[in-house]
């Protein structure tokens, strides 16, 4: 009974607290199920079956529900065996019961830490198994079992390993979050990713960054900009060696959202040398995916290939295969052919749009970058180049205020004003915001861009997401 | 009790052979079985391990009939692969040397249950024998950054495997280049980077590590010279950079590189203002085997990156005294870029003097992200320059190191994917004809499309290196 409601209390707490930490986990692996992986574990060396059956059983997480069950499953059995085990050694049924559980709850406590991986469990349960098998054995003299103990375990020791010490913390509740947030953007939830950024996630670093990219996902980019504070683009970020692993992940689903599939392949390459054994399945997904819209099939095939081996992931890749949503994508790449030894945001976003001027998600971000830096000149500078000149304004409250900001400080003929400002209650918002400018009064204009631009200082990158 | 479990075995392998699907009612096929990696028409050594491949497509059973003469071997059963054992094998290779072997691959469907046979290919299998290890690091193909790296060594003869170098004794650092020396096997020389590290020297199992410093930084490329007592290198500041157009990917270029010789007996370095001149970069020397000249790179210095394309290294030989440990002060250009039309990287001359194998890449010095980058053999007899168009693919072929036998040379190349290298092997007949090269054997034969590090900078030796990574650990302490 007492067991019983552990295990529901452990499954409930993992399912409704904690289930971002799953697919964590299991995106931070590539279980590919054929002999010559089978092969690549028993290289490994000591621990080797306890790691495969452990990956093996981690890949399914993948699936909704079934990380805490498979968990809490693995619990349970280890305290049932570790129970069995005590009691062949003839401790009485209450010690046993409550040791087990002891142990359950001490495994499973370090199971919150988010890089703490499934085979040490089974490890643990295979040492567990060794025990209580050992007290099967018909052998009469106690002494002798207990010296054959440490043989079998030492025999164990190459197909178990020795498990990972692992960490006891609380709750992990600020990485949940930032998962949430990550994976929900993942799994194509824009709404529920700008949810999540202006509520529950509100004060992470980093939920600005995914708040903005959900946004232009939806088309929705400079609507949103000003409506979450700190502003932030991920536009600042830089790739290198000593950019954290949180850094690299977001900055490829940014690059690859704005068509840059050298930077989006390159920061899912980094993305899988810096994951456990340099194998990552969502990092894989999206190498498969830069190849897929660059056209570069060969290089595509190599990661489908891997993929078609896995459980959890074939049928995601033989759709893959056809995805005419790679095809059309293919048309914003950039084609500039030229080198770059630094990852200027400018640079970038200006040459996606002399390769592709319907890249919206480009646009928004090269003028919104311009323009959560007070470079007001350069925003009106691009606008003219990827919206005027083309024929094609980009008409909405930020940048009509923006404009607005610049024509009315260059003296911009009423003409001039015109041929940008269609948006007409945009010239009278902008004569009540001058008329208390300054004052506490203006605070009531706090979400345009003129308030912005007189209060706010240019941001600088902000603080990092949870280091993983 | 005993008699049980002998049934209950006998009953297993009697299911087993009998679950074994065999070719019955075979279409035939006009075309060659698809195969991977393409072991079709190529030519082999025969020490090399066994030649396990694959059947791409929808295919449920296989099997390959390997037939020379009045010998045959037969391997399949369920599944894409065949794998042959080892023994077999051999014993086939002992047969089939100085002939020309036919492979038959019969493979079925697995919608349709039928099967298929497909036109034979064969194998040509040779005397001469390819150095029996080969060492490489696997790296992610991203040079920029590293995690998790390893130098191995594989034994080619069968599929044995051991680190020479591993992250998991040396921490998580950066390490390169072990390179062997042909006239002395058991001599090689890598670095291990980071703090600490250095050029670790490797004599007869016995490890040094050296600090080899110039005045434009530490050593990078190098080759020993022939007596063992030199090693003539270059130093790089290396510059990654990435191309706007994602197929192009990655590019290296030097922001200053000069080539110098280092006496190891001595301890010294020794240099040239003809191999160190500010105005060129000079790269990728290579002793010859007489000792008496150095080959290498060089290109007239150009502004980086914006002049990328006009970086074009020609190839160049200087004169050495080994007696003295001197230079002979002239540079002849053996290849001028303008006469190849793009840049000459990474010259190697066959031990027995007669060939130097090149990479002619567009342009640049780091080919192995060029899907252009060709190797060529120059005749240093007669001249003449073969393009290898037998040997050459549509992606990177690079990096490459000959057999101290100079009839075999591996090489990287990147010709499945574009991205990840393999090691190829490559035989050159007496009369100086390349054959279509192979791709290293595994064990088993998806394994190279589970594969996610690429095989970096292959390198040949006739003998098993006597050091352990455990030793490379030591040495740096």
């Amino acid at each position: 009974m007492l067991v019983g409601l552990w295990g529901v209390g452990c499954w409930a707490f993992l399912e409704f607290c904690y289930p971002y930490h799953f697919f964590y986990k299991e995106q931070n692996q590539l279980f590919v199920f054929t002999w010559d992986e089978w092969h690549r574990y028993r290289m490994e060396g000591a621990g080797w079956l306890a790691r495969w059956v452990g990956d093996f059983l981690t890949q399914f997480y993948y699936y909704l529900y079934a990380g805490s069950l498979l968990l809490t499953l693995s619990l349970l059995l280890l305290g049932d065996v570790v129970r069995r085990a005590l009691e062949g050694e003839g401790v009485c049924r209450v010690g046993a019961v409550a040791t087990g559980m002891v142990v359950m709850t001490l495994e499973g406590w370090r199971h919150l830490w988010y890089a703490y991986p499934l085979w040490c469990t089974v490890s643990l349960l295979g040492y567990a198994l060794v025990w209580w098998l050992m007290t099967l054995l018909p052998l009469r003299k106690r002494w002798l079992r207990r010296c054959l103990l440490p043989v079998a375990f030492v025999l164990a020791y190459a197909w178990l390993g020795l498990p990972e010490r692992g960490r006891w913390r609380m709750p992990e509740m600020e990485v949940e979050r930032y998962l949430a947030l990550d994976n929900e953007f993942y799994f194509g939830h824009d709404e529920r990713v700008v949810e999540l950024a202006t509520g529950d996630g509100a004060d992470l670093a980093v939920s600005g960054f995914y708040y903005n990219l959900a946004n232009a996902r939806m088309g929705r980019l400079p609507e949103g900009l000003l409506l979450k504070r700190p502003v932030e683009l991920g536009t600042l970020w830089r790739i290198g060696p000593e950019t954290p692993v949180t850094i690299i992940r977001v900055m490829n689903e940014l690059y690859y959202e704005l068509g840059d599939m050298t930077y989006a392949e390159r920061a899912a390459m980094m993305g899988c040398v810096f994951t456990r054994a340099n194998r990552n399945v969502r990092m894989v997904k999206r190498l498969a995916e830069c190849n897929l819209v660059s056209g570069d099939s060969a290089a595509a095939e190599k990661y489908l290939r891997l993929l078609d081996h896995t459980l959890a992931y074939r049928e995601w890749a033989r759709e893959a295969r056809r995805n005419p949503l790679y095809a059309r994508k293919r048309a914003f790449v950039n084609r500039a052919d030229t080198l770059r030894v630094g990852d200027d945001a400018r640079t970038i976003l200006t040459e996606l749009l002399d390769s592709n001027a319907e890249n919206e998600v480009a646009l928004d971000y090269l003028l919104c970058h311009e323009l959560v830096q007070g470079n007001v000149a350069m925003f009106k500078l691009f606008y003219d180049r990827y919206c005027m000149n083309r024929g094609r304004p980009r008409v909405c409250p930020l940048y009509q205020q923006a404009l607005l900001a610049w024509l009315a400080s260059n003296r911009a003929s009423r003409v001039e004003m015109l041929s940008y400002i269609v948006d007409e209650q945009q010239l009278v918002d902008f004569n009540a915001y001058n008329a208390v400018r300054g004052t506490p009064a203006a605070a009531k204009w706090k979400n345009t861009y003129w308030y912005y631009f007189d209060n706010i200082d240019p941001p600088q990158k902000t603080q990092d997401p949870p280091q993983l | 009790m005993m008699k049980k479990y002998i049934c209950f075995i006998i009953f297993c392998a009697i299911l087993c052979v009998a679950c074994t699907p065999h070719p019955e009612d075979v279409k035939k096929s006009e075309v060659l079985a698809p195969v991977y990696p393409d072991y079709a028409d190529v030519t082999i050594p025969r020490n090399i391990a066994p030649l396990n491949f694959l059947v791409r497509g929808d295919v449920d059973a296989v099997e390959a009939r390997v037939e020379c003469e009045d010998y045959e071997m037969v391997a399949g059963g369920r599944g894409n692969e065949i794998c042959f054992p080892l023994d077999e094998w051999r014993a086939f290779m002992q047969v089939a040397t100085g002939k020309k072997a036919n492979v038959t691959v019969t493979a079925r469907d697995a919608n349709t249950g039928v099967w298929t046979e497909y036109l034979p290919f064969s194998w040509h299998v040779v005397a001469d024998e390819v150095d029996a290890y080969l060492s490489y690091r696997l790296i992610e193909p991203d040079y920029e950054v590293f995690s998790h790296l390893e130098i191995r060594e594989r034994c080619v003869e069968n599929f044995e495997e051991r680190n020479l170098c591993s992250y998991k004794v040396v921490g998580n650092r950066c390490m390169n280049c072990h390179t062997h020396s042909v006239e002395h096997p058991e001599r090689s020389m890598m670095y291990v980077r980071g703090e600490g590290g250095g050029a670790i020297l490797n004599e007869s199992g016995v490890l040094r590590k050296l600090d080899i410093q110039s005045p434009t930084g530490s050593s990078v490329y190098f080759t020993f010279s022939p007596s063992g007592r030199y090693v003539c290198f270059s130093t790089n500041v290396i510059i990654p950079a990435f191309h706007a157009r994602s197929e192009k990917r990655l590019e290296v270029f030097d922001a200053v590189s000069d080539v110098y010789v280092y006496d190891l007996q001595e301890e010294r370095v020794i240099s040239s203002t003809l191999l160190a001149d500010s105005m060129a970069f000079e790269t990728f020397p290579a002793f010859s085997p007489d000792g008496k000249s150095i080959y290498f790179c060089s290109a007239p210095r150009v502004e980086l990156p914006s002049q990328i394309k006009s970086l074009q290294y020609s190839l160049c030989r200087i004169g050495f005294d080994e007696g003295t440990g001197s230079f002979i002060e002239r540079v002849d250009t053996i290849v001028k870029a303008e006469g190849e039309k793009g840049s000459v990287c990474h010259p190697r001359v066959s031990p027995d003097g007669r060939y130097l194998l090149y990479t002619v890449a567009a342009y640049g010095t780091f080919p192995i992200w060029h899907r252009e980058s060709d190797q060529r053999l120059l005749d240093l007899q007669t001249g003449r320059v073969d393009s290898l168009a037998v040997v050459n693919s549509d992606m990177s072929d690079t990096y490459h190191s000959w057999s101290s036998n100079s009839r075999w040379f591996v090489f990287a190349s990147k010709r499945d994917d574009g991205l990840y290298g393999k090691p190829y092997f490559c035989y050159i007949d007496k009369h100086g004809k390349a054959h279509k090269p192979f791709c290293l054997p595994q064990k088993y034969p998806s394994f190279y499309d589970h594969c996610l590090k690429s095989f970096n900078v292959p390198d040949l030796g006739s003998k098993r290196m006597n050091f352990t990574a455990e030793d490379v650990a030591a040495a740096l302490k």
